[in-house]
């Protein structure tokens, strides 16, 4: 193939080492090496990853836990545009702004559909087992050109926003990748089929239906516990989606995937242990009911719940 | 109208543009209330803190439904990487794809909850001002 996944790995490592050789540097960050030290295990993973040992890189993994545990990622002063010259450039530019962020579905779409079977000289141009993550990326490069060109900046003040956004989303970037592994090894250590096994003693799931609720609310209710879609997912979709829907009733595994994802945020949405989403905004916002956030979403949470039964059972 | 900044909002939300911090605190929940009080004149607390916990519980809705639609959404790449590991190859396009009716759902719901909301605060204010009037005349009285 021409245009490989790996190519976007080492840049996304690259920005991470720059992101971190940046935080080293930063005689003002307050927890300057333990972030920086963050980052780049993290970049490391992404450059050289596939050729480390996995030893090598759990023991990394481990290593960012700690610092991330220990509170060791911090935020650093950045040197950002000026307010007043941002809303003055924010003025000049209007609706314009969103040319680049829009180019980046609008790229991504494309790649993955146009282009998805385009050869030149018998290669793929892109990466065939992931034709979307690879347009995606081609889409955020011409993103970044086109506010580039746009806002007559250079691609280095891009990288000091990356630092930036990097720094602000801070230790939760990794969750997605780290709860994917997760998610790996539950399935590996057969917590799946533990799952599986429970629910089919109990249950019966012989009717397409009973075995669509239990999928469905059971990954509402892990994420009630757990606190976190992500965590939940893989549970459920290894005990229940993939064995039963997928394997006895012929589902289509995407179908089963988003709406089993987005059963899951209904969970998120009645469950104190999101904290970030439910009790963060109440302190914000300065509400005297710990858990008013959380009582105004109930009811949409649980219809969404009866409409992804519904629309699983049906799209399935 | 003030059914209008929450849709105008919920659809801002929908394109992930929102967060707490930085939109519902100070840009939403005031706009929200300002509309409200408008309309209604002063709000008591008791309703003030209705509208804002509607204010942050929209402003989650809209994240959550809309965000995976977008394919450069961790949660995509969690649940490829997911079913890749149990054999099953899906294109990320096709789980955002497929994403969409719920999304759709969702916004009708909670749209139509937000309608209902906005009847009984008209509903709760009216019974309000009736009180105050009936305070009054008592008062002339």
């Amino acid at each position: 193939m021409i245009i490989s996944i790996e190519y976007f790995y080492w840049l996304a490592g690259a920005l991470l080492l720059i992101t971190a050789g940046m935080i080293a540097t930063d005689r003002t960050h307050p927890k300057r090496w333990t972030s920086s030290l963050f980052w780049a295990l993290f970049a490391l993973v992404f450059l050289i990853g596939d050729r480390l040992s996995p030893f090598v890189v759990g023991v990394g993994v481990l290593v960012m836990a700690v610092i991330a545990g220990i509170g060791g990622v911090g935020r650093g002063a950045h040197a950002e545009l000026h307010v007043k010259a941002a809303r003055a450039s924010a003025g000049r530019l209007g609706h314009k702004l969103f040319i680049p962020a829009l180019s980046i579905p609008l790229v991504t779409v494309i790649g993955s559909v146009l282009l998805k079977n385009v050869q030149i000289g018998g290669v793929p141009l892109l990466d065939p087992k992931n034709t979307t993550f690879v347009s995606l990326g081609i889409g955020c490069m011409v993103a970044l050109l086109l506010a580039c060109i746009l806002t007559r900046d250079t691609p280095l003040q891009g990288l000091r926003e990356s630092r930036r956004l990097t720094e602000a989303l801070g230790w939760t970037m990794v969750l997605p990748q780290m709860l994917a592994m997760l998610g790996l090894l539950f399935n590996d250590a057969g917590v799946g089929a533990a799952v599986a096994h429970v629910t089919t003693a109990y249950i019966n799931m012989d009717y397409r239906l009973v075995a669509v609720m239990v999928y469905v609310l059971g990954m509402a209710l892990f994420t009630v516990i757990m606190g976190n879609g992500f965590a939940a997912f893989p549970v459920m979709t290894g005990g229940v989606g993939v064995p039963i829907l997928v394997g006895i009733y012929d589902a289509n595994p995407a179908v089963m995937a988003a709406i089993g994802m987005f059963s899951g945020y209904c969970g998120t949405l009645m469950t104190p242990m999101a904290a970030n989403f439910n009790i963060v905004p109440v302190a914000l916002l300065e509400l005297p009911d710990k858990y008013a956030v959380i009582k105004a979403q109930m009811p949409t949470a649980l219809l969404m719940l009866v409409v992804n039964i519904v629309l699983l059972y049906l799209l399935m | 109208m003030y059914l209008f900044v929450r849709e105008a909002t919920a659809a801002v939300g929908l394109t992930s543009l929102g967060g707490h911090p930085q939109m519902v605190r100070p840009l939403l929940a005031p706009m929200a209330e300002g509309a409200a009080e408008n309309k209604y004149g002063k709000l008591p607390d008791k309703v003030r803190h209705k509208v804002l916990a509607m204010c942050a519980a929209t402003d989650n809705i809209g994240l959550f439904f809309g965000e995976d639609i977008f394919v450069a959404f961790g949660a995509i790449a969690l649940m490829h990487t997911f079913l890749l590991g149990s054999g099953l190859d899906v294109e990320p396009l096709h789980i955002a794809f497929w994403g969409i009716p719920t999304a759709i759902c969702a916004f009708i719901i909670h749209a139509l909850r937000l309608y209902r909301f906005d009847l009984m605060l008209s509903r709760s204010m009216a019974e309000v001002a009736q009180a105050d009037a009936d305070a009054a005349q008592e008062l002339a009285r």
